[in-house]
């Protein structure tokens, strides 16, 4: 799994590629809390991860759920088929991720 | 210590192969119910799919026709019978026999695979029909009405740890029929609080389905003691019949509906308790038990040898420290030796089998009640506990129990009972084997006595002398030698093996009503509270267990005896055995002696030592193999000052002492 961020004006790119599976989620936990502690807007961009199991989605959707009861906003992330279909294969609803009535997610 | 996933799959297919001939032998009692089948259902489901996992194809295909047997038992297609019993019983030995050879199971295992077949009504049955159903995939039973089935499925947070996948058990839902799968968010923790291997989802499930709910049930077959999963029955269809995702095809935009709400699921539960049990548990291999036991061992010397040193230099500072390090290392022995603790009934429920298999064989019908499995013991002694059990089984099922009609006549009930408990007494445990059969007949045993020149004929003795006779070598009265008992060579042996771990064996019998079977066995064979006493200059440890008393012997009781060695006692007259002459210790006695009353057999006899030392925690090192023929002494231990004390065994001297006194044979020295 590769993680990268890039800062733009007012706020930042954060980039997740590759494997995001049970192995991967603790370094992406830390990552993501340094993300929320910045605070500013941040777009997601997920299109890159390639596969992930419940351990990733579950991290992925508390980092997007706690991104929005802090307030922050974000841009409509890009989410890979990957993603869409480790979802729908364990029900979990895509709207979690991609809510458009908090469009600031992910 | 590298991960062995086919070791632990054996350990943990040894452990299910015991659960299931248990499981299997309580089908033949009246005490069986539904959940027994499940039992055995379970167990061969799980050996079939981890053997599959560990590339062991023959087990899983093999266990596989058990399990299609046992679920046409499930769903009462097929009735519970004795050759049902007789069949699992004879599956479950070809499983083991499978995992000990590696074998693909050859024409034994055709036989058997034809048996079931026919069992099931399906006489067509082959291996190679089993190796191409073997494929892990959950088959729908097509009755031709699909039902609506309501699923909670609540997973232990520890589950993702173990590799459970839930997406993999969906799919086997999916292949089931249609599903409507919702996951339930409400526990995720925040970001920060987050654990990476736990699992804070959990599901509901609808699924439209013809299966039974058994079928459903075996798709959470590996997780059920690690979730919380309940299945119930809704009214009506809830899931459109459009055909399920097929798992590995990506779901395009736009992205899926969100799932209708599903009805509230009842309230989460904690995990299952046997969830919790296997959590609480650790397997360790028993060699680092016993060099943990082995570490004991010598911290405890060397603690005695530090307590020697303190108490020599006498420095106060070092008073309290030494002290407080004898209390912890006492307290941390009992701990480690607690640890090697095994209850007796892991030994205990192989024994059913034999009573099973071997009244059938005898033509008899014998009931085995069990009591006190919960009792412990050291791991080492039950180890070599099995076989002289087996052996006081064997006899009471071939020579104690009668055939029914026998019983039926002697106005006993048909059915024979052989009770086998264990309990604490003391610092011991007692093993009882008892049965209510024939008992043993003192006439029988005083004429094969008399002919195998035990005895005169016209001597008459004591009934305790009768009942041990059965316990010298070679002795039986069994009127025919069976593949079961009979040759005489049982019981002595048994008798042997329970003295060398430092027990005793007892007989109690009643003509006509039964007979008993006691084996005195000590708790440990690592650490015992021993004796210590001097003969001679040297330093010698008696075990403290078998030793009431100590008396004085002075020179003028020594006369007063006569040469007959026997002292008196508050009134009772006791033989003593003298250790310096026994051992050929020469030298001068002390003026007053000292007589260790010791108790063998229910008898009381005395060794006659120089002086008594005090108890002492001895820690038990075998001895060397130039040594192992010494009968008399059954170990050694170093004691605080670096030297070796000898552990004298009180019944090999009293074998020692009899033999020496039988006529015509010199006395013998140890």
């Amino acid at each position: 799994m590769k993680v990268s961020h890039v800062d733009s004006e007012g706020g930042m790119r954060f980039q997740i590629e590759g494997i995001v599976d049970i192995r991967a989620v603790a370094s992406l936990q830390q990552s993501l809390c340094q993300a929320l502690v910045r605070g500013g807007v941040i777009q997601f961009d997920l299109s890159g991860v390639v596969d992930c199991d419940v351990a990733g989605l579950q991290l992925m959707y508390a980092a997007l759920r706690d991104l929005r009861a802090a307030g922050h906003s974000s841009e409509r992330p890009r989410i890979s088929d990957a993603i869409r279909r480790t979802a729908s294969d364990i029900g979990l609803s895509l709207e979690e991720f991609d809510s458009a009535e908090n469009p600031h997610v992910l | 210590m590298s991960y062995n996933p086919l070791g632990t799959f054996r350990l943990e297919a040894a452990e299910l192969l015991d659960e299931i001939e248990q499981a299997a032998l309580s089908l033949d009692s009246a005490g069986w119910t539904q959940e027994t089948i499940h039992r055995l259902f379970r167990a061969f489901h799980t050996i079939k799919g981890s053997g599959a996992m560990c590339g062991l194809d023959a087990v899983a295909g093999f266990t596989h026709h058990v399990e299609s047997l046992l679920d046409r038992v499930r769903d009462g297609s097929i009735p519970v019978t004795p050759e049902l019993t007789g069949v699992v019983l004879q599956a479950r030995d070809h499983i083991r026999w499978l995992l000990d050879s590696e074998d693909a199971g050859g024409d034994a295992g055709e036989a058997l695979i034809a048996l079931i077949g026919r069992l099931s009504e399906d006489p067509g049955a082959t291996a190679e029909a089993v190796a191409a159903e073997t494929a892990p995939a959950v088959a729908p039973i097509d009755d031709g009405e699909p039902r609506t089935w309501r699923i909670l499925f609540r997973p232990n947070p520890s589950i993702l740890l173990f590799g459970t996948n839930p997406a993999a058990l969906f799919k086997d839902l999916r292949s089931l029929g249609s599903c409507q799968i919702e996951a339930h968010t409400g526990d995720v923790p925040p970001l920060d609080r987050i654990e990476a291997d736990h699992c804070y989802l959990w599901w509901t499930v609808l699924l439209d389905t013809s299966a039974e709910e058994a079928a459903i049930r075996d798709v959470f077959i590996f997780v059920e003691d690690d979730a919380k999963i309940d299945i119930e029955r809704v009214s009506a269809p809830a899931v459109d019949a459009a055909p399920a995702p097929v798992a590995g095809t990506p779901v395009r935009e736009p992205a899926p509906a969100p799932p209708q709400p599903i009805p509230a699921p009842r309230p989460a539960a904690t995990p299952a308790p046997a969830a919790k049990a296997r959590e609480s548990t650790v397997r360790v291999p028993a060699e680092r038990l016993d060099r943990l036991v082995n570490l004991i061992g010598e911290l405890v010397m060397n603690q005695s040898r530090l307590a020697r040193a303190s108490s020599e230099v006498r420095v106060a500072e070092y008073t309290a420290p030494v002290e407080e390090l004898s209390r912890l290392i006492a307290e941390l022995r009992d701990h480690v030796l607690s640890i090697r603790m095994l209850p007796i009934g892991t030994l205990f429920g192989r024994f059913r089998r034999l009573v099973h298999d071997l009244s059938a064989e005898l033509g008899k019908d014998v009931e085995l009640i069990t009591q006190g499995a919960e009792t412990e013991l050291d791991k080492s002694i039950l180890d070599q506990l099995g076989e002289p059990l087996v052996h006081c089984l064997r006899n009471s099922l071939d020579h104690g129990v009668e055939s029914p009609d026998e019983r039926a006549e002697r106005g006993k009930p048909r059915r024979g009972t052989i009770r086998l408990t264990a309990s604490h007494e003391g610092s011991n445990v007692v093993v009882s084997i008892q049965d209510d059969g024939r008992g043993i007949a003192r006439k029988a045993v005083l004429a094969k006595a008399v002919e195998q020149g035990l005895i005169d004929a016209g001597a008459n003795p004591a009934d305790r002398e009768i009942l041990d006779m059965i316990l010298l070598p070679g002795f039986s009265t069994a009127r025919k030698v069976s593949n079961v008992s009979g040759r005489g060579v049982g019981m002595d042996a048994v008798k042997r093996a329970i003295e060398n771990l430092r027990g005793t064996l007892t007989l109690a019998s009643e003509e006509g009503q039964g007979t008993t079977i006691s084996l005195t066995l000590p708790l440990t064979l690592a650490i015992i509270e021993g004796l210590l006493f001097e003969a001679g200059g040297g330093q010698f440890i008696v075990p403290m267990a078998s030793v009431t008393e100590n008396v004085d012997l002075t020179a003028v009781e020594r006369q007063r005896g006569n040469g007959r060695n026997l002292i008196s006692v508050r009134g009772e007259l006791i033989p003593y055995i003298d250790l310096r002459e026994m051992f050929g210790i020469e030298g001068r006695r002390p003026p007053v002696e000292r007589v260790l009353i010791v108790r063998h057999e229910n008898e009381r006899f005395g060794l006659v030592v120089d002086r008594v030392l005090g108890t002492h925690q001895t820690v038990i090192q075998s001895l060397g193999r130039f040594y192992r023929r010494v009968e008399v002494v059954s170990g050694a231990t170093i004691m605080g000052d670096g030297r070796v004390a000898l552990i004298v065994d009180p019944p090999a001297i009293v074998r020692l002492a009899n033999r020496s006194r039988s006529p015509g044979r010199r006395p013998e020295r140890a």
